[in-house]
Parts: C-alpha cells; structure tokens; sequence
C-alpha cells in the first residue's frame, strides 16, 4: 500500500506516519558463520569466516559475530582476515545448509503472517495483519526468537526491527547487532535519526551520501527535515519523492523488481590463458541459460566480462535478433565477442550475463526447427535433474570440472 | 584442523517416534567407536534424484559430517575437524 502525502514546511514535524508499527524485518545475523557454528560446535564463540574458497585470496562472504571484533569484514581476502586475527577459522561456503536454514525460517514466519517477503538469503521482511500495540510486538519478538532456538538451531541470533515501512524496519534491525530488537515510531524517530549517521539508511550508499552532501544534508535529521525539493535536487530523480517519503515512515518498497537478467561470475585460482578459461565459461554459461529456462524465459543479448591478470578490465554486451536459450547458442554469441587482441592476456575473473529477458511465446521460426531443438535441451536437463548436474554436458565444458561450485549470491 | 574424508562409516542411528525425529547414536572410525554426544544441525541436499541428509555432530573432541545416501541407505564420513584454525 502506497502512501503519499506531501508535508508542508510548517506541518513537517508531526508528519511522521501515525500508524501503528507492523512491519517486521528479521535479519539473522553473520548468517553464513552462525550457520557453520550452529552445525559445528566446536566453533562457536570463535571467529570464524566463511569463504568462497580457502586459497588465501579466497574473498570472505561472512565473519562471525567473534571476527567481526577483530576488524574482519565481508570482501575482504582470506589472508587480509588472518592478517587482523591470526586465529581466524575458515570454512568454505556450503551452500544447502543455508537454504535448508532460510527454508525454516521463511516456514517459521509464515505462521506469524500470510505476508512474508525473503529480501534476501539471511533476510525476512513480514507485515502483520492487525495493528498491534507495543507490547504485543515485544511479546512477538521474544517468541520468534524463542522459536527460532528451539525449531531451528539454538546458536542462531536474530536482529528484529519494526516500523512502518521496510527502510525504517531495516534500519531499526541493525541498530543493536547481534541479537537486537527496535522498533522506530512516531514516538522515537527524532532521537534514532539524531544519534544515527546518513549511510546507517539501506539505499545510502558513498555516492548518494555526497549527493546528499551537495545540499547541505550531512545528518539523517537534515535529511527528513529537508523540504521535498530540496531532496529532488540532490537525487535528480524519483529518489527525492522515495526518500522524503520514506524517512516519514510511509512505505515506497513493497513491490517485487522484474528480473532483468542472469549471470555467474567466476574468480579463477590463477591467471589462465585463453585455452583453460574457456571451459570455464561454458560452464558458467551452462549455469546461468539452465537458470534462465527453469525461470521460463529467452534471453535476447549476452554479455561477457573479464578481468585480466594485470588487473585491465574489458567488458562488452550485445542485443541479438534470436531469442536463445541453449547453452550452445549462448556460448557461440559470447565468444565471438572476445576480440582475438586479448587473447595473449591471461585472465583472473570472468562474468556472463544474459539479458534482454522475454518469456515463452510459443512463437515457431520459419528457418529452424525450435521444437526439436528445445526438446533436446529440455532432454538434457531432464537428465541432470534426474542423474545430478553436469552428468551430461556438451564437450566445450571439458576441464572445467572442480570450477565454479555451487554459490549463493549476494542479496539473493 | 580439518581434514576432508570420504569414506563408508558404520553408524548407529535411532528413530524416535515421539518427536520423530532420526539420529546417529554412534559411529565407528579408525577402528574406534565415537558416540555421538550432539547434533549441531541436519540438513539435506538433492544430488539428482537422490536426497542426502547431512549430520554435523560432535563427540567428545571431534567434530564429524556424516552423509547418509536415501537411495543406498550407505553413510559416509565427509569430515574431521577439532575446531582450531588450519
């Protein structure tokens, strides 16, 4: 439910939404780590990182609550994390544990409300039918996490947040990490935006915090006491109208984004040249196209990145005039867009993407035989469903194998 | 330290039938018997058609992952560690 209304200079200060607080935003807290010591015991209380892979350039995807104290961060490389915590664990990502404890959870919330959205692997955002008071929302909180202990694991911690809109749920949840529970209102929300900094807001990033800066806004209580022109000037854009909504606790987020694309990104463990990549990006267009028509849909352009071992970065996409969606015709499209100039370089990174997504059609071409190609491919998938993945696969992706496992991606 | 293994583990498992719940009792490695004193977390995972079920368990100093294969009915020792840095 969308909720404008525009606040004029002198009735700014009561503008806040008088709404009782019923979205809930759960985020469980160094998701990947607790998860890893909640099935291993002998790890809890420790820091721990969990990493794509062990190699001491191995990025981490998550620190602990213990690594964390030690100045670990998300990003940075596995020797980076030892070289702040000599005593730092790793354990290399596992991927279904997660799911099976996202799965759990998004069961666990769905009993509290028929409105559950997953924003991401380690987060939940419901909105509760009632008005609830505010002792009820304490008493709800306790429980869920109570639950969660008991049902789910019981070295798992939750931060809650509750507020009016997601933005203010969100930002209440991260306020008293790890384990935290706030809730932001129209009783509080002067004295969190005064104690709080501009980038605390998700959707404040560097960027948007200089734009900020450009009109005088350098605290969140600048920020929601600044006039809607004023924030459209320094957005230049529909953000302006977002933001001076948000921060006043009305609800612009609750809509679900059009998937644009699919990709895999892959980091090589070592510089290769162009014969020992190229296996490697057939299998991450494998992954990606068998991604894309499990969702239902064609793909209308492709795109390829690389990153060299110099550190040089090429780049370059095309729109195609066929809808594809084998492996076979993917692969053709995104190698010929490797010039032959690059291809002494040796490479570090790759990404694939395709995009310029449409959905079936059932439109037949008149020059190729789709049916039978399309039964071939779904063929080949019905067998990889039935016998594991990359039981069968096509010849270009011999000497791939032990590459590119099986990954959650951020924000998914 | 850890050390990755994949080799076939006798195991004793129980179903109890209140809570139903399944879970190993014990399992016998490198000719020792280890029981198994907790259960971090179960979890399981679709290699084809064929579901596996993971246990993370703990015995008196040693952590183990034990995959039991639906299909065979076969479990397999995955892993070994201590919880210390490698």
């Amino acid at each position: 439910m969308v909720c404008l209304i525009e606040p004029t200079s002198h009735t700014r200060s009561v503008m806040f939404n008088p709404s009782s607080p019923r979205v809930i935003h759960i985020d469980l807290n160094s998701c990947f780590a607790s998860v890893e010591q909640q099935a291993n015991p002998f790890l809890r209380d420790k820091p721990v990182a969990v990493v794509h892979s062990d190699a001491p350039y191995g990025c981490i995807l998550a620190p602990s609550v213990e690594a964390k104290l030690w100045g670990v961060k998300t990003g940075m490389t596995l020797s980076e994390g030892k070289s702040l915590c000599p005593w730092l664990i790793s354990r290399v990502a596992d991927p279904p544990k997660y799911r099976q404890i996202h799965s759990q959870f998004a069961q666990l919330l769905a009993l509290y409300s028929p409105d559950v959205i997953s924003k991401s692997i380690d987060e939940f955002v419901l909105t509760l039918p009632s008005k609830p008071t505010r002792s009820h929302l304490e008493g709800l909180s306790v429980e869920i996490k109570s639950r969660i202990r008991s049902e789910i694991g019981d070295y798992l911690r939750v931060s809650i947040g509750i507020s009016t809109n997601q933005v203010l749920a969100k930002l209440a949840s991260g306020l008293h990490k790890p384990d935290g529970f706030d809730i932001i209102d129209r009783t509080n929300y002067t004295e969190i935006y005064g104690r709080i900094k501009l980038q605390d807001f998700c959707g404040i990033n560097i960027r948007n915090e200089a734009r900020l800066h450009r009109v005088g806004i350098f605290t969140p209580s600048q920020f929601y006491s600044a006039d809607l022109q004023t924030l459209k000037q320094a957005f230049q854009s529909i953000l302006g109208r977002y933001w001076h909504t948000r921060l006043r606790g009305y609800e612009v987020d609750d809509f679900e984004f059009k998937r644009q694309s699919f990709g895999q990104s892959y980091v090589l463990p070592r510089p290769m040249s162009e014969s020992e990549w190229r296996p490697i990006l057939a299998k991450l267009v494998a992954k990606a196209a068998r991604r894309m028509r499990s969702s239902g849909y064609y793909a209308e352009g492709v795109h390829l990145s690389l990153r060299f071992g110099d550190g040089a970065h090429w780049h370059t996409g095309r729109r195609i005039k066929e809808r594809l969606y084998d492996d076979v015709s993917l692969l053709t499209v995104t190698l010929n867009l490797f010039p032959s100039a690059l291809q002494h370089k040796k490479v570090k990174k790759i990404a694939f993407t395709c995009f310029g997504l449409s959905q079936e059609s059932g439109q037949l071409s008149c020059f190729i035989d789709t049916l039978k190609q399309k039964k071939l491919v779904s063929s080949l998938d019905q067998l990889n469903d039935k016998w594991g993945e990359y039981s069968v696969t096509y010849a270009s992706m011999m000497g791939s194998s032990g590459h590119v496992r099986d990954a959650i991606a951020f924000g998914k | 330290m850890i050390q990755r293994i994949s080799e076939p583990v006798s195991v004793v498992s129980a179903f109890n039938a209140h809570d139903r719940t399944v879970r190993p009792i014990s399992l016998e490695w490198s000719r020792r018997t280890y029981p198994v004193l907790q259960v971090g977390l179960r979890h399981t995972y679709r290699d084809g058609i064929t579901r596996h079920h993971v246990f993370s368990v703990v015995s008196n100093s040693l952590f183990f992952r034990l995959n039991l294969n639906t299909e065979t009915l076969h479990w397999t020792l995955e892993e070994v560690s201590d919880g210390l840095p490698d």
